[in-house]
């Protein structure tokens, strides 16, 4: 057998180092029952970018678009004010609409409504490159009140859930992702009175849309209505906006019917998220 | 030592172009992935032998599996048989800056394919190949084009950094090796 050079061993002593060091972290996880099988190594790596390359830059590509959007930021300040006028009426009719639902809960005996949530804010510290994973890492973790499963929002709709966590960070699969483990329970909306359940099997690239596998089959689906989470999966607190239906097909060998629904969150723009807890801060 | 820290550079320049250029991952947008740290891994494996070359790619990979979320050694395998791949065309391949940059595209190429192969294989994607070139290669392929070139020219820096290097030390060196092949002269 040929000997090895200095340099190849140099390389396959890093590389076994790197195989120890993975295998002993995994020993170790594996005797903490509340840790999960997030990788040290990630979480690690994702804090030490998010510190010394995302922070930095965000701070320079954000202080650019502040001062290049100056002007703009000044006329749309000016219909803000406006707005702000009606604030104080749509105020008092939320107050008053709580008030209705706190009344509802104690004439109906429930303790806790379908779409009660409260929220954690995040930032994104990394974000995948491939072009399957669709994940991405937030700064938040178990010690911050994150669980498996959690929702998580941008300001447009439901982005995905969390699959993973650890103490200070947690691991989001977007629901665009490929790995085909995302399926989450939604509702669509007929009109505003009437819903029909289904679920949400997976993100087709090929047609940019979620597919949905449609539970009651009686109910008339078109175009245009309004996809939201169900609270039926027991997790996602219900009424967060997944989409718009685009597409309704009905499939010539089966009853059910094919929906295709156009994402409303904005898989590109992924700074700041929010991750929805189902039940009240409180 | 040079090598690896120009190799250390080049997928650090990879970190903060991606940050720069985020990936849309609904595919509405042409995405564009900078692939600098591969083709640093490129130009350095072209000059080591085989044996060496692997296991440096094998490592590389390994690295990125470690830190970043997914299935675990698939980069590892990926880096080390998309080198072992460069390696057999690389020898048909001369030193001009636009066979590089051909070397280049090709590597690139390979590696998102075996990716994009091995997922459909295990069943893992849905995504047709003409949607995969078109929003996740397209871009990337023509936008690292001239990350390429820089990644080429700082490849011959530190190439001609090692060469001064070497001149000089030489140059210290108390026995002159010309007098000792012709010590009569």
């Amino acid at each position: 057998m040929r000997k090895l050079s200095p340099l190849q061993k140099l390389l396959i002593s890093i590389i076994a180092i790197l195989m120890s060091v993975t295998l002993i972290l995994n020993v170790i996880q594996s005797t903490r029952p509340t840790e999960t099988q997030m990788g040290e190594g990630v979480r690690f790596y994702a804090q030490v970018q998010y510190a010394l390359v995302q922070r930095p830059l965000y701070a320079i590509t954000s202080f650019v678009q502040d001062v290049s959007t100056l002007w703009s930021t000044m006329e749309e300040n000016k219909k803000l004010r406006e707005q702000i006028d009606l604030i104080a009426t749509y105020q008092s009719r939320l107050e008053e609409a709580y008030r209705d639902i706190e009344d509802l809960k104690q004439l109906n005996q429930l303790s806790l409504s379908l779409s009660e949530a409260s929220t954690i804010s995040a930032t994104v510290i990394q974000r995948s490159m491939d072009s399957f994973t669709h994940s991405i890492i937030l700064d938040v973790g178990s010690n911050d009140g994150v669980e498996l499963g959690d929702a998580v929002i941008s300001n447009l709709g439901l982005l995905g859930k969390v699959v993973e966590v650890s103490e200070k960070t947690s691991v989001v699969l977007l629901l665009t992702t490929e790995l085909d483990i995302n399926k989450i329970s939604v509702k669509i909306q007929i009109d505003p009175t009437k819903t029909s359940e289904a679920i949400l099997e997976r993100y087709d690239p090929n047609t940019k849309s979620y597919s949905l596998k449609l539970l009651d089959t009686n109910s008339s689906i078109t175009t245009g209505m309004k996809v939201i989470t169900s609270a039926a999966g027991g997790l996602f607190p219900s009424g967060l906006l997944v989409g718009v239906v685009n597409h309704v097909e009905t499939l010539p060998n089966t009853i059910g019917l094919k929906i295709l629904v156009t994402p409303a969150a904005d898989f590109y723009d992924l700074n700041y998220v929010l991750i929805v807890k189902r039940g009240s801060s409180e | 030592m040079s090598k690896f820290i120009y190799l250390i550079l080049c997928f650090l320049a990879d970190l903060i172009l991606s940050q720069i250029f985020p990936v849309d991952y609904a595919l509405y947008r042409l995405n564009f992935i900078p692939h600098v740290g591969l083709i640093g891994l490129m130009l350095v494996a072209r000059e080591l032998d085989l044996q060496t070359a692997l296991i440096m790619a094998f490592g590389f990979g390994l690295f990125l599996d470690l830190t970043h979320y997914g299935y675990f050694l698939m980069n590892a395998f990926v880096f080390t048989l998309t080198i072992w791949v460069l390696r057999q065309w690389s020898n048909q391949v001369n030193e001009s800056i636009v066979e590089l940059l051909v070397l280049g595209v090709l590597t690139i190429f390979v590696k998102e394919f075996l990716i994009f192969g091995i997922l459909h294989l295990f069943n893992a994607s849905h995504m047709r190949f003409l949607v995969w070139f078109t929003h996740w290669q397209f871009l990337s392929l023509l936008g690292n084009l001239p990350l390429m070139a820089l990644a080429v020219y700082g490849y011959h820096l530190v190439e001609g950094f090692l060469s001064n290097k070497d001149r000089r030390r030489r140059q210290g060196e108390k026995t002159l090796w010309m007098k000792m092949l012709n010590p009569y002269e």
